[in-house]
């Protein structure tokens, strides 16, 4: 049975009503470049203590957004505040944790040379920054490397100390961009630890992400950017209970891609391609006599995947269903 | 095969402006430049600008004079005799002469005084040369009266007795060589002036040199933090684009002052030159130096997008200052052109200074004006860079 995404979900209902207290509040953002609008009108809340993941395609507008975030480049229309202030404002940016996807940090200094350096910038106190260092070493969990260089520490703790960074001028708002980028399976899982120990703290954490399984790890929301809009926003478990009721997701991957004939029969199963037409992916009834159909038709089909997978519906599968929808 | 990756590199060469600029039009335009530096095609020769005066009324002193005024590769300007050593001394002129005596007669010392800066010894080289050739090609008349005149007092006419009164003048000759009597001027160096003024300059001028190189490094780090991401938390910090280019300018003065203070170290060790009896002095010219080199190296990182291109452009500008400056060859070997052109340059004003400073001992009343322009060189471009900066990250 084939799986019509829904896509018609009011997706107002489900974001939190922003208040002043919001480390983030966005509202009705749009942004362009000459004559192209890259933000069409963006509404997204992350409340305190809460991580919001935000995905979305290759040129949804992810990076504009943290731009607009950061106050780095005025809105055409709409609003954006971090716990009240407008982002255009030094006070809102002060309040912003900004970790970036790259590691922006001096590679030649240590750790704490690098919070000393970032402390200061941010306004703390000469007589204030090592005990403001410290604490923050202790709550990343880099104290033990403090005196290591950072081009001299792995891809895991070089992205600790990067999050550590961010957090020297104590904001309220943190925003952590492909955080997982270069980083072993270990290290990724002390990194959503350490998010999920920073949500807990109160911070309000927006992590721009294309890592699904760490998103579904540590974030309590997710927002979907698709065409410059938020496409669909809120909490994860609630999203797939609501899109996919009953359904299962199903993964078919193939050595070498099917043929046409092949491909025909897995898209009237509601599975589409991955851009190598190598892996096959949708929802399916969660019902056994749904996953027999599938199995009996890509047998009947001549196909014999290489692996056939069927699980819980998740981000993957959101992502799939609304970014395959055709734009307006 | 191997056209398709000649096609894919003109075609990524035509679309990179700045790639395109340093291939085909910095060549040329540096290629003038130094040509006319170094060999002089400038369009017109360089000229050394002379402070004159006469203390004698003979005819031919003003003769002299007058031709000296017209000769092309000659500035000159007439001042009073008590002006000229002071004009050689504060850098107005490059070199001095003083007709003393009737450079149409013989005179029992020289009718031309020169007066030099050790630090141009070359100017008065040039002036020698330029006097010479007057005598010998524009002036002749000059010469055979001057040289009838020392024939006469030597030997006179030959007669028994003028043949005794020869050999007498033959025996007298040597003494008359060695009192400089038979010469035609006579060199004074200013009495206050040390001997390594070459040393003095070129301290001046590699110092210059270098702060420019070491302040382009260095600011070059601003494309590498741009690529980073650091540049992204700096300015989203309390301290912003204003601690961020602040911070950038004050490490390249002291690092300027450090760099100024080991190459001139040297320069006390290796060839006694007074830094030591002029430190404040020195020390602070090093500063607005830095400065200036911060004010040239900042806007240019802050233009470049990568950091080859960061280098390129800092390249030419270093060698450009350098060249037009004086860092290479003094100014006042120049054409008129280049000379007024090097004005513009802080290469040719931290020499300035540091000349100053190294040579003629300058306080700081002398040295005022080059240490504002050099200060101003750094404001202005530490200014530049704020704003091309807070136009590229659109902070509000």
């Amino acid at each position: 049975m084939s799986a019509a995404p829904r896509y018609d979900l009011p997706t107002e209902d489900l974001i939190p009503a922003p208040s002043l207290a919001s480390p983030l509040a966005i509202s009705g953002l749009h942004v362009g470049y000459g004559a192209r609008a890259v933000l069409a009108g963006v509404d997204l809340v992350v409340p305190e203590a809460t991580v919001t993941a935000l995905t979305g395609p290759n040129g949804a507008g992810k990076t504009t957004l943290v731009r607009a975030i950061c106050g780095r480049i005025a809105p055409r229309s709409g609003t954006v505040t971090v716990c009240g202030v407008p982002a255009a404002e030094g006070a809102a940016r002060a309040r912003i944790g900004l970790a970036p996807q790259d590691i922006a940090l001096y590679r030649s200094l240590t750790i704490s040379e690098n919070l000393e350096v970032f402390a200061s910038l941010a306004g703390v106190p000469g007589a204030g920054v090592p005990t403001r260092v410290a604490n923050v070493m202790v709550r990343t969990g880099v104290a033990d490397r403090r005196n290591e260089r950072i081009d001299h520490l792995s891809g895991g703790w070089q992205r600790r100390a990067n999050v550590a960074a961010a957090l020297v001028g104590d904001p309220r708002l943190l925003v952590l961009d492909e955080p997982t980028v270069g980083v072993d399976a270990p290290a990724r899982a002390e990194l959503a630890a350490l998010v999920r120990s920073l949500a807990a703290e109160g911070l309000g954490i927006l992590l721009v992400t294309h890592d699904f399984a760490f998103a579904e790890e540590v974030a309590d929301r997710v927002a979907i950017l698709k065409d410059g809009r938020v496409a669909l926003e809120g909490e994860l478990g609630a999203l797939v209970a609501a899109h996919f009721p009953d359904q299962r997701r199903v993964e078919a991957t193939f050595a070498t891609p099917p043929t046409l004939k092949g491909r025909q029969v897995l898209a009237a199963h509601g599975l589409h391609p991955s851009p190598d037409e190598t892996a096959f992916s949708g929802v399916v009834a969660d019902t056994p006599a749904a996953a027999g159909d599938l199995i009996a038709a890509l047998k009947a089909a001549g196909l014999v995947p290489r692996t056939l997978a069927l699980q819980a519906a998740g981000l993957d599968a959101l992502y799939a269903a609304v970014t395959r929808k055709p734009s307006p | 095969m191997m056209v398709a990756i000649v096609r894919a590199m003109a075609l990524t060469l035509m679309r990179d402006r700045g790639a395109l600029l340093m291939t085909f039009v910095l060549p040329p335009v540096l290629f003038v430049l130094f040509a006319a530096v170094f060999a002089g095609t400038g369009g017109e020769a360089s000229s050394i600008k002379v402070a004159a005066a006469r203390t004698t009324d003979a005819p031919a002193a003003q003769v002299l004079l007058d031709a000296l005024a017209r000769a092309p590769d000659v500035h000159l300007t007439p001042v009073a005799p008590e002006d000229v050593a002071r004009r050689v001394a504060d850098g107005r002129d490059d070199v001095g002469l003083i007709v003393r005596g009737d450079v149409a007669a013989a005179t029992d010392k020289p009718p031309l005084v020169v007066i030099t800066d050790a630090g141009r010894n070359v100017a008065a080289a040039l002036l020698a040369a330029r006097i010479q050739r007057l005598f010998t090609e524009d002036l002749p008349g000059l010469a055979m009266r001057r040289v009838a005149g020392q024939i006469e007092v030597l030997v006179g006419p030959f007669s028994a007795e003028q043949k005794a009164r020869l050999d007498d003048a033959v025996a007298r000759a040597p003494a008359l060589v060695a009192q400089g009597g038979a010469d035609l001027m006579e060199r004074q160096p200013l009495a206050s002036r040390r001997a390594e003024p070459g040393v003095s300059y070129y301290a001046g001028a590699i110092a210059m040199l270098f702060l420019l190189f070491a302040a382009v490094q260095g600011a070059a780090s601003l494309v590498d933090e741009r690529r980073s991401g650091v540049f992204d938390r700096i300015v989203m910090s309390r301290g912003g684009v204003l601690a961020l280019v602040g911070g950038k300018l004050l490490f390249l003065i002291l690092q300027g002052v450090a760099l100024a203070a080991v190459l001139f170290a040297v320069a006390q060790i290796v060839y006694g030159v007074h830094v030591i009896q002029h430190l404040g002095t020195v020390t602070l010219v090093a500063a607005a130096a830095s400065a200036a080199a911060a004010g040239v190296a900042l806007p240019l990182a802050a233009m470049a997008r990568t950091r080859h291109q960061a280098q390129t452009l800092s390249t030419f500008a270093v060698l450009l200052f350098s060249a037009v400056g004086g860092s290479m060859v003094p100014r006042f070997l120049m054409p008129d052109w280049l000379q007024k052109l090097g004005v513009v340059t802080p290469t040719a004003w931290g020499i300035e200074a540091f000349q100053g400073a190294l040579w003629r001992g300058d306080g700081l009343g002398d040295l005022a004006l080059s240490l504002a322009v050099l200060l101003g060189y750094g404001a202005v471009g530490a200014g530049l860079t704020l704003w091309m900066i807070r136009r590229q990250v659109r902070l509000a």
